[in-house]
């Protein structure tokens, strides 16, 4: 177990496994987000309370889990490259950002259009929305953050350690709900063998939930590919990979 | 007449807005994610390719 | 502009956002500690009078007039009852027997509310799956 991370934090056994696994990524992201979409968009029944409306909720909960699990990738690969000085950590670390900014954009984006109709109101300043915010600032400042040294090894020094101080926001966001009185719903998962979403409607969000795991996967091995490329430019391998072409 | 309602002879009714355009808005920001990656990896290549080159001259 | 100054205006930009975010939010947070008054904390008189706060409770059956635009109805927390009068758009969900949550203030016993937002709760199910269970309920 140890030899094979040891391998795979060589930047070039790591650029060739991306390459071998994009369509291991590719191809069940791409069905599970077709038979999710047909699932929650057509199969699935209204609900109750919240008619048609619901059917926000197959992008918007999905999306706002991807954005707290992205940020604890984002985290702890982080910390572990600035621990122990790996290289592909840190690359790992720096292209989760911008996915994870925009699964949470999307995640505050679809609840503002959800709010709407059912609340009344695009936007309240409950602790739930307030607190998914400052996880897209996060992002952001953890992105400018990196972007604002010449020298990789200190960016990813500096932006991890913010990554990991903000590390306190999740359990804020996922509690919220529960500590504050919010005009947010409670956790649909509070009680997980007895979830409090119909199985008929269950399914389709649990796919969905697959899909945007796969979708992570996915863009996170287009992006470290190339982010390994860039920084390991004065190595052998590199130059007779790009020349070869 | 609002835009909601406007739009309610699409699928979901009076709720079509509010569906398509959360969707709508979730496609957009996904596909600049997949365009951004696609031209970084040919602009990766291509820089790379130039350094190569000027360097071996 | 140089480079590693738009970059430094980018960083002051971010760290002024982020201190906006958290003052506005935790403001937000100490003020609604307590995020609405219930109707009974109105007449034990600890809510605050004269002063915008938020209301909730829920929608009595059976209370909702509609005339025009205005519509009064009674808000309860199963032990107290209180009477509001709203002007505007009420979101869908605003039914009887709906939880809601109403920003305004008080006038006299009437509270005047300038926004009736409505709360909703994780149950998610098919029409015929609510209807089943309010039958079997019912029936017991």
């Amino acid at each position: 177990m140890w030899k094979w991370i040891q391998k795979l934090a060589s930047p070039k056994v790591f650029f060739e496994t991306t390459n071998k696994l994009i369509p291991w990524f590719l191809w069940p992201f791409i069905g599970l987000i077709l038979l999710g979409l047909y699932w929650g968009l057509v199969v699935a029944p209204a609900d109750y309370q919240q008619g048609e409306s619901f059917r926000i909720m197959y992008i918007h909960v999905p999306s706002a889990w991807m954005s707290m699990l992205v940020y604890f990738i984002m985290a702890v690969v982080g910390g572990i490259g600035l621990i122990w000085q790996i290289k592909m950590a840190q690359v790992v670390a720096k292209v989760s950002a911008p996915i994870g900014a925009s699964f949470t954009l999307i995640a505050l984006a679809t609840g503002a259009i959800w709010g709407k109709p059912m609340w009344g109101a695009w936007w309240v300043w409950d602790a739930r929305l307030t607190s998914e915010l400052i996880l897209l600032f996060l992002y952001l400042a953890y992105i400018s953050l990196n972007n604002a040294f010449d020298d990789p090894k200190t960016a990813s020094k500096a932006s991890s350690i913010l990554a990991i101080v903000g590390l306190v926001n999740l359990p804020i966001i996922h509690y919220s709900v529960k500590w504050w009185n919010t005009l947010h719903q409670g956790s649909i998962l509070e009680d997980i063998s007895k979830p409090s979403v119909h199985p008929d409607m269950l399914w389709p969000l649990l796919i969905m939930v697959f899909a945007f795991q796969f979708l992570y996967g996915l863009l996170l091995l287009l992006n470290a590919r190339d982010e390994i490329l860039v920084r390991e430019q004065n190595s052998r391998w590199v130059r007779e990979l790009v020349t070869g072409e | 007449m609002t835009l909601a309602e406007t739009l309610s002879y699409l699928p979901y009714g009076k709720y079509a807005f509010y569906i398509w355009l959360s969707y709508g808005v979730t496609f957009l920001v996904i596909a600049e994610l997949f365009v951004r990656a696609s031209r970084n990896h040919k602009k990766v290549h291509f820089d790379l390719k130039n350094k190569y080159a000027r360097e071996d001259d | 502009m140089t480079k590693r100054q738009n970059r430094m205006v980018l960083v002051a930009l971010l760290v002024l956002g982020v201190s906006l975010t958290g003052y506005f939010g935790i403001k937000a947070f100490n003020d609604n500690l307590l995020y609405f008054f219930t109707p009974t904390d109105i007449t034990e008189s600890k809510a605050p009078i004269g002063k915008s706060f938020r209301l909730g409770g829920l929608v009595v059956t059976g209370s909702v007039i509609r005339e025009n635009m205005n519509v009064t109805f009674s808000l309860s927390d199963n032990n107290k009852t209180i009477k509001v009068s709203y002007e505007g758009i009420l979101p869908d969900l605003f039914r009887e027997g709906q939880g809601i949550v109403a920003t305004g203030s008080l006038d006299g016993d009437l509270f005047l509310a300038t926004t009736v937002l409505a709360k909703h709760d994780e149950n998610y199910m098919p029409p015929e799956v609510a209807e089943a269970l309010l039958n079997s309920s019912a029936g017991e």
